[in-house]
């Protein structure tokens, strides 16, 4: 557990938004499996954090809710991306782009000028 | 717009519009559920399975807390908590905190009332179109002996050479204001009358409430034509403004027709009631350069700031200077936003009232502080407790300054009640050179400043003890009432508001005392004349023929009726009695300059005056003799001068038989007959001037105006109305305005008196306020250190040195504060030294006076809680453990 990283500040919205992009309408506890697959299991999603991310998206109007069943059959509260959710997941991932490039070239080897 | 969208979903989670918890649970335990099966399938035992999947939520709680701080606005909800919290704790300890409420209530009054009227007076603009685009034009001289004078009455030629020159303005006027006698129907009444050029209601970009303003041709053809009238004049005389277009006032001969009338908030030139075309043509005509008689205003053009408008004027004025070098040498334009001219010396008046109230509400926050922080240690166990139960620091000050954010806004609420009695008690006792008292109300703006006040208020006397409470340490508290003995930062926090109390009280207390010596003094000021048992009354003849010569015999007349009067003394009539100068002229000796520039002359007030008179105001002749009937029209030109005017011109030689000219309706020669004793022209603030007096029946430039004086016997009220019904009877339709020297005289200490008056009630209050800080801390120190006394009386301590122990802290602190606040004082009181008189701003008497008075009090306010110290029963005091 110590080898796990916790999410980084303000990175946890756009994993969310990314998933639900991916995975369609999904429940919370099925964005967090995602998250933490997709990272290779380094990444750890503390549950607090996640449902407040998620309602302040859904205050935001990016994601909407539903209750649904889940493929066990569970009741679960899914999770979908509105459409200004998706403007915002194309938006979001081109800035997050920006940034690494930006960032990027700072460690990049041999490179100064 | 995302953030306001979630702003607003929050705020409506607090009324419970969006989903609860109810549902955050469900959701919660489905996550569990699902996250156990798949534990399940992964191989684990079902009892295992659920407890990692819970473990995995590292405590459902807290989830929950970070859910809900998202959900709702947990600054809005905590603070709409603590509250709540705060009415109920402050409703336990009713007494303390409504004494509380309403000290801070008195403070938060005093600050609005004031804010007000300087709100009213200095800030709100102008009610014209552009108010900060008018500009007045007046003269300042730059040489000679008038050198730096201002003047606000400024000569026609030199306006028309202005509105000729200059490109800055999009509109200019003059006019010319005074008090003249206009009848409507059979009763006549002395009314202010202005008369205005083409321009001037362009400048105001105004326009009449009924009926309409002057035509071209009426303002070219002069005074013949039209009037228009003030709301004011309109209501009281015609009962409506309506009305009042149509109607016909007359002066003396001449009728002329309203024809319209202005809105109710047009108020200039000030406190005018009917305005009159100019003659222009005629002034144009016969005014000379240096006929000073008028005062300018313009409109500056909206893309010219006032500095490029002023530099033009300064350059047309130097180029008159070098055209008209007799008239125009040393002569400038100023050109001066209306509102500070209007305002004048009534901005310091304010800003001084202003910064005394402030210091009292800084006393009273002090006091509040200092009773808080004494409760403040007493809530140090509950304050722990909360700290144990997880309450960080920022909550705990949080929670103690919405407490005094609760208490601040009540006392605001009954502040704001205060601020509407206190305001009318202002405007009521202002002095009369206050202009625009009539716009003073409590607005939004007042109301704001109130609101703002309350809040740092709160900050102000909330902070410390906040601060204070806070710092707690947890266990020490709990530990029950364990080792209280003197000291801690509570305490001295305490001491340094103290010290800020008393120095503050100080400052204060010596600025008042510093005024009241000075009202004083100006009371007791040798005038020069004796102004009891003097009437006063300003009269105008009709006068028929030109240059108003033939109104000399009604005033003569008029005289030798009022000396029939039984109990008359003396009676008299001149043009300016002391107390109604405003300006000066001036003089040459033996010669007069056939260039005759102005700046050559010398200073003097000029006055017209009928024999009698200086009987009347009892101004001794000193040499010579008093003027009589028989210096007429046709009989060589006399004068007489005051000991000043001897003085400054004629130093140790006798003037009796010499010759002035001041060149005012005759450039013949003044022979001077008399010398009488200075009179303090302008008040009693100001030194006597010279004065030259000329015989009422040899000059006439004045008009038909003249001031009768008698003294007489028995009530000055019995005595004006016989001399007003002497008036009457010789002319039903003259104007008559009586009132006596003593009346006149207390206008002009009117305003020293209202500032003393305010600021030695200030000064009270702040002194109340810190002597009650005093007090209360040394109270709230014994009570402390009660034990500690015990136990020093039962080893032996007498009450002698238990009384010393404690007066001395009380001492020290009273003696830190008195120097700290006469410094302060002698830094501060030189702000106010314009408005002195007779007494230095570090007038060492009024500092020692003020440091013993102190001094005594705080002692006294020391001693009381000392004495009780001595009190103290070891017995009792050591059971109580």
């Amino acid at each position: 557990m110590s080898d796990k990283t916790d999410v980084w500040q303000g990175t946890l919205a756009l994993m969310i938004l990314k998933t639900l992009e991916t995975l369609g309408p999904q429940h919370g506890y099925g964005i967090a499996r995602r998250i933490e697959q997709t990272s290779g299991h380094r990444l750890r999603v503390h549950y607090g954090t996640l449902y407040a991310s998620l309602l302040k998206l859904e205050q935001e109007g990016y994601i909407a809710t539903e209750w649904g069943t889940s493929e066990n059959n569970r009741k679960a509260k899914f999770y979908a991306l509105t459409r200004a959710g998706r403007k915002q997941v194309v938006k979001a991932g081109k800035d997050w782009q920006h940034v690494t490039d930006i960032v990027s070239r700072f460690f990049a080897p041999g490179e100064s000028s | 717009m995302r953030h306001v969208r979630a702003l607003l979903m929050r705020f409506a989670s607090l009324f419970g519009v969006t989903k609860g918890d109810g549902e955050l649970d469900r959701e919660i335990e489905s996550h569990v559920q699902m996250l156990t099966d798949d534990n399940l399938q992964a191989g684990m035992s079902p009892a295992e399975a659920r407890r990692l999947a819970l473990a995995r939520f590292d405590g459902v709680e807290s989830v929950k807390e970070a859910y809900r701080d998202q959900r709702g606005l947990p600054l809005l909800e905590t603070t709409l908590q603590d509250a709540r919290y705060a009415v109920r704790t402050l409703g336990k300890n009713r007494s303390a905190t409504l004494i509380g409420i309403l000290v801070m209530a008195l403070a938060i009054g005093a600050n609005t009332a004031v804010f007000s009227v300087v709100h009213a007076v200095l800030l709100n603009p102008l009610p014209y179109a552009n108010p900060d685009r008018i500009v007045t034009l007046t003269y300042r001289s730059t040489g000679g002996s008038f050198s730096g004078n201002r003047a606000q009455q400024i000569s026609v030629p030199d306006f028309v050479d202005w509105q000729a020159q200059s490109t800055s303005f999009d509109a200019m006027a003059y006019s010319s204001t005074g008090r003249g006698s206009v009848m409507v129907g059979t009763v006549a009444e002395y009314t202010v009358v202005s008369r205005v050029s083409d321009g001037f209601f362009r400048v105001f970009a105004t326009q009449p409430s009924t009926g309409r303003l002057f035509t071209r041709d009426e303002v070219r053809d002069g005074a013949a034509g039209a009037a228009v009238v003030s709301d004011r004049y309109a209501r009281q005389h015609f009962g409506d403004p309506r009305r009042a277009v149509g109607q016909t006032l007359r002066l003396f001969t001449q009728s002329v027709p309203i024809v319209g009338v202005l809105a109710p908030a047009f108020n200039y030139p000030v406190d005018t009631d009917v305005w009159f075309p100019a003659d222009e043509a005629g002034n144009r005509a016969r005014q000379q350069r240096r006929g000073n008689n008028f005062r300018a205003v313009a409109l500056v053009r909206g893309d010219v700031d006032l500095r490029r408008a002023q530099s033009e004027m300064t350059t047309i004025s130097e180029r008159l200077e070098q055209q008209y070098p007799d008239t125009n040498r040393n002569v400038r334009v100023l050109a001066t936003p209306l509102q500070r001219e209007m305002v004048g010396d009534v901005q310091s008046l304010l800003y001084l009232l202003l910064a005394a109230v402030a210091v009292v509400l800084l006393v009273a926050c002090a006091t509040m502080a200092t009773l808080l922080l004494a409760k403040a240690t007493a809530r140090a166990p509950e304050m722990a407790v909360r700290t144990a139960l997880g309450a960080t620091r920022a909550r705990i000050v949080k929670q103690l300054l919405v407490e005094a954010l609760v208490q601040s806004l009540a006392a605001g609420v009954i502040g704001v009640l205060i601020a509407v009695w206190g305001t009318r008690a202002l405007v009521a006792i202002s002095p009369p050179n206050v202009p625009r008292l009539d716009e003073v109300t409590i607005n939004g703006p007042v109301l704001l400043f109130a609101v703002v006040l309350c809040v740092l208020v709160s900050i102000l006397f909330g902070l410390p003890p906040a601060l204070q409470a806070s710092r707690g340490d947890v266990h020490q508290p709990l530990r029950q009432t364990a080792s209280r003995v003197a000291g801690g930062r509570g305490n001295r926090t305490r001491e340094w508001l103290v010290v800020g109390e008393i120095a503050l009280a100080v400052i204060l207390v010596a600025t008042g005392a510093l005024l009241v010596r000075s009202l004083v003094a100006l009371q007791h000021t040798a005038l020069g004349f004796q102004p009891a048992n003097t009437v006063v009354m300003q009269t105008t003849a009709r006068a028929t023929g030109p240059d108003w010569v033939d109104s000399r015999a009604f005033f003569r007349d008029l005289l030798s009726d009022v000396s029939t009067i039984p109990g008359v003394v003396a009676a008299g009539a001149m043009m300016a009695p002391p107390g109604l100068v405003s300006s000066e002229s001036g003089y040459w000796v033996d010669r007069m300059p056939t260039e005759s520039p102005l700046s050559s002359a010398q200073p003097a007030v000029m006055n017209v005056i009928a024999p009698g008179a200086f009987a009347a105001l009892g101004v001794p002749v000193r040499q010579g003799r008093d003027f009589a009937d028989s210096d007429m029209r046709d009989r060589p030109q006399v004068a007489i001068i005051n000991e000043a005017l001897a003085h400054a011109s004629f130093a140790g030689r006798d003037p009796i038989g010499r010759q002035l000219y001041a060149g005012y309706d005759s450039k013949d020669p003044m022979t001077i007959v008399g010398v009488v004793g200075n009179v303090r022209q302008y008040g009693p603030a100001r030194e006597p001037q010279p004065e030259l007096y000329m015989p009422y029946q040899q000059h006439f430039y004045n008009g038909a105006t003249l001031h009768v004086v008698v003294r007489g016997a028995g009530d000055p009220a019995i005595l004006g109305a016989a001399v007003a019904r002497k008036a009457r009877e010789r002319a039903p339709d003259a104007s008559v305005r009586v009132t006596t020297m003593e009346a006149l005289l207390s206008e002009h200490v009117a305003t020293p008196k209202f500032r003393a008056w305010l600021l030695s009630l200030f000064a009270a209050v702040a002194l109340c306020l810190a002597m009650a800080g005093v007090y209360g801390v040394m109270a709230y120190v014994v009570g402390q250190r009660a034990k500690e006394i015990g136990v020093r009386m039962a080893l032996g301590a007498t009450a002698r040195s238990v009384l010393w122990l404690m007066l001395g802290r009380g001492l020290m602190l009273t003696g830190v504060g008195l120097a700290v606040g006469v410094l302060g004082a002698i830094a501060s009181t030189r702000l106010v030294s314009g408005m002195l008189f007779e007494v230095q701003p570090y007038d060492a008497p009024t500092y020692v006076g003020v440091v013993v008075g102190l001094g005594l009090l705080s002692l006294a306010a020391t001693y009381l809680p000392a004495r009780r110290a001595t009190k103290i029963d070891p017995l009792l005091v050591l059971r109580q453990e």
